[in-house]
């Protein structure tokens, strides 16, 4: 059953349109939206946010529509952006009030073991935390409540090895109940490749791909070789060629991989590579 | 119950500058005898009603919107926000008159007059400033927004410059001064009209706009 439901979404800008955006994501999985700068990833999040209105579609979050109540609409969400949205001169008391103000299911136990497990300052500004505090400060406020949709918008983005092993494992703690599922918008590929289990890309406004993890990963591979053993034919089966001073890098669909030629180096490809690939291709995997 | 938490976090937010009026306060009861006491805490109130919205302006978008209520609870609870800056003006200016009373032996001239209209044009302004806020939106350059929160005072003085030149000021001012009581009245309650007027704008407004 689907947690997360996405249909026909539209938003048009002076310079930008966000087209036709459907997708659902399912209950207890997480779901990598990515896209190169400016395809239209925190657009799309900040309409499901309703941060910003949308032309036109739909948006449901367990079945249920901002316009319906929408107070319980926005309760369901936890939302992690690449920036702290606290205001800068709060301290962490002001958090704990605002949380326990503004949210019936704030847990301020949880809270104050999260905030003293990460050794969050009581007495600083929250403008005066580090990244990594700020992010762990916004985790602690979303998971110290009852969610059910948690938006990661670039949340770990610049973070060190260390904390972002810590966020995955929060992520997949997070989705164990079966209930809750994560949308997770992020350039840092490799974490997709860990956790994710739907891929969406989306280019130029526009949705290019929706697949599995598992599916993407077995369906595409990436081939190596040199400009002159590629023939027209074999050029035609290539998604998105790079050419490089020692040949060429390509994307191939598993399938045409077969009897490609010993002179080609094939390799299983990365969700990066797939995105890569594609987008030079024009957006088109074919 | 939603619209005083919005409030209230204002509150949170700006408790810098409500801590500023009890020292605005310090400086009208030196300048009540003048009887110009009420005025200043008035153009007090009205300057710091306007201090979420700056506060918007450097924030990340998104904060108050991704707190669960409704757009027209955010609003309302704005707008209460003003609205206590008012009501602190009117407990200062009690007390300032208090101070007075018991320093000087005597008490602002047309004091409860005074209360009621400058109570009034508090309101209807900060009402104003509120709705050019929120047609605005998000102002991405902080010059830009000082000048705005300064504007309704600017055209408040300006009007008071040209008027004379159109109609017979002393005429008005005579006429003010017969009907005195008769506009304290009338002020706070057409003020409160227009305040709830201001609200429904307000909220059609911000309904058509991201990020608020």
């Amino acid at each position: 059953m689907s947690l997360l439901n996405v249909q026909g979404l539209q938003k048009t800008y002076d310079s930008f349109q966000l087209k036709d955006i459907s997708f659902s994501l399912p209950k207890g999985f997480i779901m990598g939206y990515i896209g190169e700068n400016g395809a239209g990833k925190t657009t799309t999040l900040n309409l499901i946010t309703h941060l910003c209105h949308a032309d036109s579609g739909t948006i449901s979050i367990d079945g249920l529509q901002y316009e319906t109540d929408p107070k319980k609409y926005i309760e369901q969400i936890g939302f992690i952006g690449d920036q702290s949205y606290f205001p800068g001169e709060f301290r962490l008391k002001d958090i704990r009030f605002l949380l326990k103000l503004m949210y019936p299911s704030f847990q301020k136990d949880k809270f104050d073991a999260m905030a003293a497990n990460w050794k969050l300052p009581e007495k600083t500004k929250i403008q005066d935390y580090s990244r990594g505090m700020k992010v762990k400060l916004m985790f602690a406020s979303v998971l110290s409540r009852d969610t059910k949709l948690l938006i990661l918008d670039e949340a770990t983005n610049g973070l060190d090895p260390v904390m972002r092993a810590e966020i995955i494992d929060m992520l997949q703690d997070y989705i164990m109940d079966g209930e809750r599922s994560i949308l997770f918008s992020t350039h840092v590929l490799s974490d997709l490749e860990q956790i994710a289990d739907y891929i969406v890309l989306i280019h130029k406004g526009k949705i290019l791909l929706n697949q599995t993890k598992e599916e993407l990963l077995e369906n595409y591979v990436i081939v190596h070789g040199a400009l002159s053993d590629l023939t027209e034919a074999k050029k035609e089966k290539m998604i998105g060629i790079i050419e490089a001073a020692y040949g060429f890098d390509a994307l191939l669909s598993s399938a045409d991989a077969e009897g490609l030629g010993q002179e080609f180096v094939i390799e299983k490809a990365s969700i990066d590579q797939i995105m890569i690939h594609m987008i030079k291709n024009g957006g088109n995997l074919e | 119950m939603s619209i005083l938490k919005i409030m209230l976090i204002d509150m949170r937010r700006c408790r810098i500058q409500l801590l500023l009026m009890l020292f605005f306060l310090l400086i009208a009861i030196f300048m009540a005898s003048s009887g110009t006491g009420i005025a200043y805490l008035t153009f007090a109130a009205i300057i710091l009603a306007t201090q979420p919205f700056l506060y918007e302006q450097r924030s990340e978008a998104g904060f108050i919107c991704m707190l669960p209520s409704t757009l027209q609870e955010r609003v309302a609870g704005r707008y209460l926000f003003g609205m206590f800056l008012m009501f602190l003006m009117l407990v200062e200016s009690f007390l300032m008159n208090g101070i007075l009373l018991l320093t000087e032996h005597e008490t602002i001239e047309y004091f409860l007059p005074q209360i009621g209209i400058y109570w009034g044009i508090g309101m209807i302004i900060i009402a104003f400033q509120y709705i050019l806020f929120y047609a605005l939106g998000k102002i991405k350059r902080q010059q830009l927004t000082g000048i705005l929160v300064m504007l309704p005072g600017f055209a408040v003085f300006i009007l008071a410059s040209l008027l004379p030149e159109y109609i017979n000021t002393m005429d008005i001012l005579q006429w003010m001064i017969t009907n005195l009581h008769t506009i304290a009245k009338i002020l706070p309650a057409a003020a409160i009209v227009l305040w709830g007027i201001a609200i429904g704008i307000s909220i059609q407004i911000a309904k058509k706009k991201d990020f608020v």
